[in-house]
């Protein structure tokens, strides 16, 4: 539980919030690079803020506040010109960094536009999206995960949803979750609808463990049947603060993203690479494959009947922010104590002028590697690979035949369907610096 | 089953922000309402190590149940201090396992 104050402060994510301005120390997704490629402008909205971001001539990225600052028409649609963006209405030209650098209609030799500045972030491109940067200069480096930059298919699920991002986050650091929602819940729908539900999700959790890390909080399990030695426990997987989850098993490399557009609506992104060990080769992507989840049926209701659907019911039906002054949370909860802490800490940190300290780079890097368990509940790669896909978002993907094919050609290649080759050496998992 | 792909717009819960926020939040008196007045009546004022503020000063203090106690997760800000608070109502012993 917690006061309606703090309830407001760890939620509202504006401009000149505390948690706000927490919060724009950070990259955040907001395109795929293929919308782009197909129309050079889009309208974004992030952290209760309007932007047209934009791709130049030369292949950057720009993004600039939405309103021109001459009579507040939209830059979305403006025309993307060599220079910069110039605006459709009056034909006001604004750089990547937001100078004006034309008034047209004004005389020659008019120095008006020199006191004109737009607001402009920076947008860089990686793994196939688009990441913008809206707080104060100098930003931070773009982390380039290894999710994002390691061979592999990739493909990716989004859809908006109505509620604010941190009740999203909490349910990364709630372990109990998995075995209520994705196997009671998922176990009762099976039963009164004729499908058998992944059982792997079904196992009681014992114990659960919570390490405070340089990217976030790094989540541990151990399930009945497993011990600490298993990977559930002993490598376990992180919430990458600020927004995001990273997760996989049985040679899917996932990063979960909840990019907060505003106090009450939330971009979520599952951005899975499927590489599977046994497998070199991938098959040739321009771009991820991206698509958007369903998540209501046609009445209306709840999809529930695959693990991300599940979790959507949850965070939908918590309220657009969900009320923390009418909570119960008890010990299993622990996990959502910490991450709250976590968010104030780092809130006082940039109140106080510095530097947030989790999550948060200067320093160049190609990849940055996470711990998370290849061995995920004690279950065979290619059965909790394959449950994945088709009990899980990647159903509805329109590469889901070529993602079955890729998990069950590695498990081939491993020797796992056949029992012809030597069983996979684990050991070719191992990255180094991990 | 492969379900068929539609394209954004085609399902029901497509949203294009900004929309109007739903009224979920609840208004009224609810059977939760005794333990938010506890939850601002218990809530530590100070922090125990050096004495500030706790709230004021920018901390927080989480509330979770665990059996029949209320603790509060406090960080102070002020001092770095962390740890739990809890409000004592009985001395108890021993619990027996029944």
């Amino acid at each position: 539980m917690l006061s309606k104050e703090k309830n407001e402060a760890l939620t509202r994510v504006g401009p000149g919030t505390p948690m706000g301005d927490l919060l724009r120390r950070y990259w955040y997704p907001v395109a795929f690079v293929k919308d782009l490629d197909e129309w050079p402008i889009k309208k974004v909205r992030l952290l209760g803020e309007d932007f047209a971001l934009w791709k130049t001539p030369q292949g950057g990225y720009g993004i600039i506040q939405e309103r021109c600052p001459h009579r507040n028409a939209s830059l979305v649609y403006g025309v993307v010109e060599e220079q910069g963006l110039r605006c459709g209405y009056h034909g006001w030209l604004y750089n990547c960094a937001g100078a004006c650098l034309d008034q047209p209609a004004e005389p020659e030799n008019s120095v008006f536009k020199d006191r004109i500045k737009a607001f402009a972030g920076k947008a860089e491109k990686l793994g196939g999206l688009i990441w913008a940067y809206i707080g104060p200069d100098p930003p931070p480096e773009l982390p380039r995960y290894d999710v994002f930059v390691d061979p592999g298919f990739k493909d990716c699920s989004y859809t908006t949803l109505p509620c604010n991002w941190l009740q999203i986050m909490e349910n990364s650091v709630d372990p109990h979750h998995v075995e209520w929602l994705h196997g009671n819940y998922f176990k009762f729908l099976g039963e009164q609808r004729g499908f058998v539900a992944p059982s792997s999700f079904q196992k009681k959790h014992v114990k659960i463990g919570f390490d405070a890390i340089e990217w976030g909080i790094l989540k541990r399990r151990v399930l009945e049947g497993n011990s600490e030695q298993m990977e559930d426990w002993a490598v376990g997987h992180p919430l990458v603060f600020p927004f995001s989850m990273r997760v996989g098993g049985g040679g899917i490399e996932q990063m979960q993203m909840r990019v907060p557009i505003d106090d009450t609506h939330s971009w979520v992104l599952f951005y899975a690479s499927h590489q599977p060990p046994g497998l070199n080769e991938f098959p040739d992507q321009i771009y991820p494959e991206s698509y958007e989840l369903p998540w209501l049926d046609e009445n209306g209701n709840h999809i529930v009947d695959y693990v991300e659907g599940q979790d959507i019911m949850v965070w939908v039906t918590q309220g657009d922010i969900t009320d923390r002054t009418a909570e119960h949370i008890g010990k299993s909860d622990i996990g959502v104590v910490m991450i709250r802490r976590m968010f104030r800490e780092q809130m006082a940190l940039v109140e106080a002028g510095q530097d947030p300290t989790v999550a948060f780079t200067r320093e160049k890097s190609d990849r940055i590697p996470l711990p998370c368990e290849k061995d995920k509940f004690g279950t065979s790669w290619l059965e909790f690979a394959l449950a994945w896909a088709s009990q899980g978002s990647t159903r509805y993907s329109p590469s889901l035949d070529m993602i079955k094919k890729i998990h069950i050609d590695a498990a081939a290649a491993r020797g796992e369907l056949t029992g012809q080759k030597e069983p996979f050496d684990k050991k070719q998992l191992e990255v180094p610096g991990q | 089953m492969k379900l068929k792909p539609l394209s954004a717009g085609d399902y029901p819960n497509h949203v294009e922000p900004p929309v109007p926020v739903r009224g979920r939040r609840l208004s009224g008196t609810h059977w939760w309402d005794p333990d938010r007045i506890r939850h601002l009546d218990d809530l530590p004022s100070f922090c125990p190590r050096c004495g500030e503020a706790v709230a004021e000063t920018g901390g927080i203090s989480v509330e979770y149940w665990e059996a029949d106690q209320r603790v509060y997760h406090t960080w102070c800000h002020a001092c770095g201090w962390v740890g739990d608070i809890i409000k004592v109502d009985r001395m108890i012993g021993h619990e027996s396992e029944d």
